[in-house]
């Protein structure tokens, strides 16, 4: 399992490295506004923003010594040393770290709450739907998820904003900014970011509903379930003891997915409730175009995606004993 | 068994004893992969719905730029966020008297008086309410002109010692619109007088001096620019400057509402505008006491420069003057006074047009990869393999924001932001096409029939293409109709971001739509209600379709989501 594990990031820093480089180049053959302002203009220079694409990157990776104004040695730049540069355009030569770490929060928690209310409705719908297999329960059930996936997520940001903020006026219909000491967990925001949650939580419900039941009505229908049952099980203690434990065990490692893509942001959404989260901070950065900005965000999305893919093998590992993830033969894996 | 013997010989004879028996050509026709699919396609009642909604949304794409009566390039702000005037709708409705932020109370009470009792001696906007009151709306009603249509109920209101009434009333909303000012050139100007006289239809009407407007602090700017309010004027030609006068009974020295001339430009020494008298209409010509006011303000902005005048015009016949026909929009108007109807099915054009050939484009280039991959194996495969892999770790948003930045924001590269777009997906989007092909190919590689095949000697090429495709076919389109749905979304998400601008002279997106009828969604909801209803109807329908399409050719996986 360990050995498992050491391969898995062993290839994942490799696929970063290659993706990393390859984003690079390709960022890089855009060409970049020359600042006006001395101190960007300094950054710049020093970055080699204006020197072939191998010495820039050579920069980025390692950083640049440089004497600043007042005679000190310091290191611009330099992903090796933790720094992915600074911010020309959104935030006056801001670390692009404290930029994202800034915007973090409240698409996390947008996200988290989207979750929060969306899991157990789905899961809750998905079971119902599953026991009433084939009844007009069921087939109510799937034709609500059928519609439910297909319409757009901004229709619902749309009906949610126009019925709960303007029209019947129980949410604001923009985010309460921070100011008066207000942090993203005091009750005033949350209550005006709640809304979005709602937005978010329409694909998740959707989502676990279809997946629930499609995972219990095969674990129903297989002869484990059958024997429990001609050993004398009642139909509830078959479902409980056996279908559910097996039902989840491809669910579980999905939810984890869906909690680590909550790093992700919701572009969408947070444009529908104009949310300064990090998808949102992409947009402005495509937008204004912020070089470096842009560039870790793309480097943390795809760090996310990657990480996200081995979490999921490992995790499959351990809610399941039977699956020995990386075993060689045999394994289920 | 004891009357056998009894039986006579002559009782039987031959059935087809003169005949010769052949073997007989199959009456039915025959039934083959894709008529047993079709077949059982026809069964699944939703799917067969899904795919009538898909075609009447096509045809609706293709159709409606050729009958809709206004065009791409048709912009008229006066008539900006209009309600949807069609067979459900009349565009007539109630204002709410607390809640009149998108239509003033008393401007739309003013269009009906101010088209038909023009020559009446001006009022202030108290007494015209007083003026309404006494009368009951009776005047506000009368004419064709009158944007209030029906008075349903009037309560009284008391507010201490004034008794205000509120009515409520049925308006329409296109009638609403009533008087706007326009600059217009000499020639211009000769035009509407002649084509007013031809179809005997008012067009100009008397100005209406609004430069004391709010002095007593009861009006806004924006009031002031609005030419439905009518004002009454002193003998200088003067707007009444306040209400208390009116209570001090100095009334009247106001003689005239409207300024019965029309502005020539401005003297080049006071820049003070200049009116000359309409020689139909003579009026008294009002020397204004600030001449910063907006109007001069907006005449010297104006193309027409000096030599231009300003007239007032009812709008409806001004829209008629214009362009031949009265105002009405199907679905409404925007909020730039687009037609909704046209914006729509153009839009709708850009996303079926960039969906399919994205969806084509990546199944052509990721089934010949993924074909070569699948058949040929081993290292090819091997390699291939790894490289997708990582190609398929790229993000979107970075392919995207390279094309953006390189070809669709560069004014060196002639590439439309379709086309941009359409790039941007298939560089990324062929690699789930080569998987899905590559495992088809791997499963019927070694099936009894491309070994039959190849054994008589059919070229590598002739197994895959003739044999082993046709097989995997099913799964192929069943994907393909479920990845069009998908492909819908990501166009429109990335218009309705901002992230990629279609807005061109023929050419939106329903996403630019959606972004810019948000602006409005609290007060006219209508601008976002179609272009929404139309894409999610869109996407139901694709993804049914392709759920039929998917029971069909594959009908082990029924019911299976």
């Amino acid at each position: 399992m360990f050995k498992y594990i050491l391969k898995r990031l062993g290839f994942l820093v490799l696929t970063f490295l290659i993706i990393f480089v390859v984003t690079f180049v390709m960022f890089k053959s855009l060409p970049v506004p020359k600042p006006d302002d001395a101190y960007k203009l300094h950054y710049w220079q020093s970055m080699g923003y204006d020197q072939p694409i191998m010495t820039q990157l050579w920069r980025y990776l390692f950083g640049f010594e440089t004497v600043n104004t007042e005679g000190v040695i310091e290191r611009i730049g330099g992903v090796f040393y933790g720094d992915f540069g600074l911010s020309l355009q959104y935030k006056k030569l801001a670390s692009v770290w404290e930029v994202i770490f800034e915007a973090l929060p409240p698409s996390m928690i947008v996200g988290f709450g989207g979750l929060i209310i969306g899991i157990p409705i789905g899961v809750m719908l998905g079971f119902f739907a599953a026991m009433k297999k084939n009844k007009w329960q069921d087939h109510t059930i799937s034709t609500a998820v059928m519609v439910t996936i297909s319409v757009p997520i901004f229709v619902y940001g749309f009906i949610i904003l126009y019925y709960l903020c303007f029209e019947w006026g129980w949410f604001p219909s923009r985010v309460v900014s921070l100011d008066q000491g207000r942090t993203w967990f005091s009750p005033e925001v949350l209550k005006s970011l709640f809304p979005a949650m709602l937005t978010l939580s329409f694909g998740t419900i959707a989502g676990y509903t279809r997946r629930v039941r499609a995972e219990l009505t095969e674990a129903m229908t297989s002869e484990y379930i059958l024997l429990a049952r001609t050993k004398g099980l009642t139909r509830g203690q078959a479902i409980r003891k056996h279908a559910l434990k097996n039902a989840f065990v491809p669910i579980l490692p999905g939810i984890i997915a869906s909690i680590i893509g909550i790093l992700n942001g919701a572009m969408i959404t947070e444009r529908l409730f104009s949310i300064p989260g990090i998808g949102g901070l992409f947009l402005t950065a495509v937008q204004i175009f912020d070089y470096d900005l842009l560039m870790a965000i793309t480097f943390f999305y795809v760090l996310i995606g990657l990480a996200t893919g081995i979490i999921i093998d490992i995790s499959r590992g351990f809610l399941d004993p039977r699956i020995r993830v990386g075993s060689r033969k045999g394994g289920s894996y | 068994m004891n009357n056998l013997p009894n039986l006579s010989k002559d009782n039987f004879e031959f059935v087809q004893g003169h005949t010769r028996i052949f073997d007989k050509a199959p009456e039915t026709k025959p039934i083959g992969f894709y008529k047993d699919a079709f077949g059982r396609f026809k069964k699944n009642k939703a799917s067969v719905v899904a795919a009538c909604v898909i075609i009447f949304l096509v045809l609706f794409a293709l159709i409606t730029p050729l009958v809709a009566p206004f065009t791409m390039s048709y912009k008229e702000e006066d008539y900006a966020r209009m309600l949807p005037k069609n067979f459900l709708s009349s565009a007539i409705i109630t204002p709410e008297p607390q809640k009149s932020t998108t239509i003033h109370y008393e401007r739309a009470l003013a269009v009906g008086v101010g088209a038909h009792h023009f020559e009446l001696v001006g009022m202030s906007l108290s007494e015209a309410n007083e003026f309404l009151k006494e009368s009951g709306l009776s005047k506000a009603m009368e004419g064709e002109y009158a944007a209030v249509k029906r008075l349903i109920s009037q309560k009284e209101i008391k507010k201490g010692t004034v008794v205000d009434i509120q009515f409520n009333f049925k308006l329409d909303t296109y009638k609403a619109v009533g008087f706007k000012y326009k600059n217009v050139s000499q020639a211009e100007y000769a035009k509407m007088k002649k084509w007013q006289e031809d179809n005997n239809l008012p067009l100009l009407f008397p100005m209406i001096d609004s430069t004391s407007f709010g002095l007593d602090g009861s009006a806004d700017k924006e009031s002031a620019i609005d030419a439905n309010l009518w004002y009454k004027l002193n003998a200088g030609g003067r707007a009444a400057k306040s209400t208390s006068n009116s209570a001090k009974g100095i009334d009247e020295e106001y003689t005239h509402n409207y300024l019965m001339s029309v502005m020539t430009g401005t003297d080049p020494e006071t820049h003070e505008p200049i009116f000359l008298p309409d020689p139909d209409r003579p009026g008294v010509i009002p020397v204004p006491e600030d001449p910063s006011t907006w109007w001069t303000k907006i005449l010297d902005y104006s193309p027409q420069g000096k030599t231009g005048y300003q007239v007032r015009v009812l709008s409806e016949n001004y829209f008629l003057y214009k362009y031949g026909k009265l105002p009405s929009f199907f679905l409404g108007t925007n909020n730039w006074g687009q037609d909704i109807i046209i914006r729509l099915a153009k839009g709708m054009q850009t996303s079926l047009i960039l969906s399919v050939s994205v969806v084509v484009a990546c199944f052509i280039i990721g089934s010949m990869l993924g074909a070569t991959q699948g058949y040929y194996g081993g290292w090819f495969d091997l390699i291939s393999e790894r490289i997708l892999e990582i190609l398929a770790n790229i993000p979107f948003y970075a392919i995207l924001v390279l094309v953006k930045f390189h070809w669709i924001n560069n004014p060196d590269v002639n590439i439309s932001p379709v086309m941009g777009v359409f790039i941007a997906f298939v560089m990324l989007g062929w690699i789930g096409d080569a998987g899905a092909m590559r495992s088809q190919f791997y499963r019927f590689k070694h099936h009894e029939y491309a070994l039959a095949a190849r054994t008589l000697g059919a070229s590598d090429a002739r197994v895959m293409f003739k044999h082993i495709l046709p097989n995997s076919l099913g799964t192929i389109i069943t994907g393909l109709a479920l990845a069009i749905p998908s492909m819908i979304f990501a166009e429109t998400s990335l218009s309705y971001l901002g992230l990629i601008d279609f807005e061109g002279p023929t050419t939106t997106s329903v996403g630019t739509m959606l972004s810019d009828g948000q602006l409005y969604l609290s007060t006219h909801p209508h601008i976002i209600l179609w272009p929404a209803f139309a894409i999610s109807l869109l996407m139901i329908s694709f993804n049914l379709f392709g759920n039929g399409l998917r029971d069909a050719f594959n009908p082990q996986l029924r019911g299976v989501e």
